[in-house]
């Protein structure tokens, strides 16, 4: 009872002790004591592991990296492959439901077999005689063939080259050739037909159209002079031409004529009419 | 026999005298040595005339009026230059010397002369279009018969063709 009473009298005496917190600071967690011995252990064990690891830290091993990527494509090859097995083993559909079924039939089957096993007897005393049944079968055989059924005939392979080319160069010979028809649509004749007609017409109206000569022809004083005779025409020339020197060679008509000296002798008879 | 012989004779030698003496009675008629033949080149050249007045008519497309007053001036015209280029080619078989040359030359302004003559006479009777329409048709006229006989020739002979 004093006791208590003595310290709130200094608190009251000493102001700073009134303001430190009269609570136990120092606390303890809960439970702390009964992890405290594991806690011990792991630390010293993590120290020990510590120490056990060179301070060099992690080695590679050599040539690490060079068959890295080796060794994990053969270690994915080896996981895809035991995937695979593992797949590798299923049940067709409905297997067990068939199986009985299957197994009763092979039984079965393989008791047949046994069976016809047993079949395959050889017949008592087959092999003493059976070198004296094939004798005479050959001998029966040789009697057959004496009758000559595969005989070649006489000067068959003589004959033969020629035989052979006969055949084949005459059958060559008659093969008639293949005639394709280039025109064998009717509309294709009658198109080239129009064509052709076309290409005529069109150039006959051109030169009609174009050509002075044909307008020349048409004229009215070359229809007109067209009755005249070549006689009529040279006695007027020669009468009517003021220099008839020029003309003699035109209006000769016993001379023979020269293309260039006619062309000639009528540009200056021209070149005279038109002064 | 021998009378009637006779008789034969007499007849016979009678009809040989009137014969001749017939003969002798037709009227001699003296003409040209190429007479024959001027009769022939006057008629071709009649051939030609006509077509060239039916192509000269053609061209101008005359009246009535002017065709009946230009028809008769055009044919003095023409038979004067006829007339003319006759001497002319006559004078040309002459033989050379001056006289030859002075003809060649005279007759060569009478031709202008003429030309000009008739020119004025045209030109009374036609306006001055249609008579340079006249000389124009003249000049082609000529010009197509020396083509045509150019073509014909060539044709004839089987020569090149006409250029």
């Amino acid at each position: 009872m004093n006791r208590d009473r003595g310290n709130r009298e200094w608190l009251n005496d000493y102001m700073s002790l009134k303001q430190v917190n009269p609570e136990n600071p120092f606390t303890v967690p809960e439970g702390y004591f009964d992890s405290l011995n594991e806690q011990v252990l792991s630390k010293i064990k993590v120290e020990e592991l510590k120490k056990s690891i060179p301070e060099t830290g992690f080695t590679i091993p050599s040539n690490y990296f060079e068959e890295l990527s080796g060794n994990i494509q053969a270690r994915v090859n080896v996981e895809e492959a035991l995937d695979k097995g593992t797949a590798a083993f299923t049940v067709p559909e409905g297997y067990f439901d068939e199986l009985t079924g299957n197994i009763q039939a092979r039984i079965s089957i393989e008791k047949a077999a046994d069976k016809e096993t047993a079949g395959f007897a050889v017949p008592e005393g087959y092999f003493e005689s059976l070198a004296g049944q094939i004798e005479s079968r050959v001998f029966v055989e040789d009697a057959l063939s004496e009758t000559g059924s595969f005989t070649v005939p006489a000067g068959y392979f003589n004959d033969l080259t020629e035989n052979i080319l006969n055949k084949t160069t005459l059958e060559k010979k008659e093969q008639k050739g293949v005639i394709i028809r280039m025109f064998s649509s009717a509309a294709f004749k009658y198109a080239s037909a129009a064509c052709l007609v076309l290409a005529l017409g069109a150039t006959l109206l051109l030169n009609r159209s174009s050509s002075p000569v044909e307008e020349h022809n048409n004229s009215f004083l070359h229809k007109s002079l067209s009755s005249i005779s070549v006689d009529d025409i040279q006695s007027y020339l020669q009468t009517h031409l003021d220099n008839d020197n020029d003309n003699r060679t035109l209006l000769d008509e016993s001379k023979q004529i020269d293309a260039n000296n006619l062309s000639r002798d009528l540009q200056e008879a021209l070149d005279t009419t038109s002064q | 026999m021998y009378k009637s012989g006779r008789h034969i004779f007499i007849v016979l030698l009678l009809l040989v005298i009137g014969y001749q003496s017939f003969g002798q009675l037709r009227p001699v008629i003296r003409r040209p040595p190429n007479f024959q033949q001027r009769v022939i080149k006057q008629q071709q050249i009649s051939r030609v005339e006509a077509v060239k007045e039916k192509y000269i008519a053609r061209r101008l497309s005359l009246t009535t009026e002017q065709s009946a007053r230009f028809w008769p001036i055009y044919r003095r015209y023409r038979d004067a230059l006829t007339a003319v280029r006759a001497k002319k080619h006559a004078n040309d078989l002459q033989p050379d010397g001056t006289e030859q040359i002075n003809n060649e030359l005279f007759y060569e302004s009478e031709l202008v002369n003429i030309r000009k003559f008739y020119t004025d006479e045209f030109l009374k009777v036609l306006p001055p279009e249609k008579v340079s329409e006249m000389f124009k048709a003249e000049k082609e006229f000529t010009n197509e018969l020396i083509r045509q006989l150019r073509e014909r020739q060539a044709v004839g002979s089987n020569s090149a063709p006409p250029s």
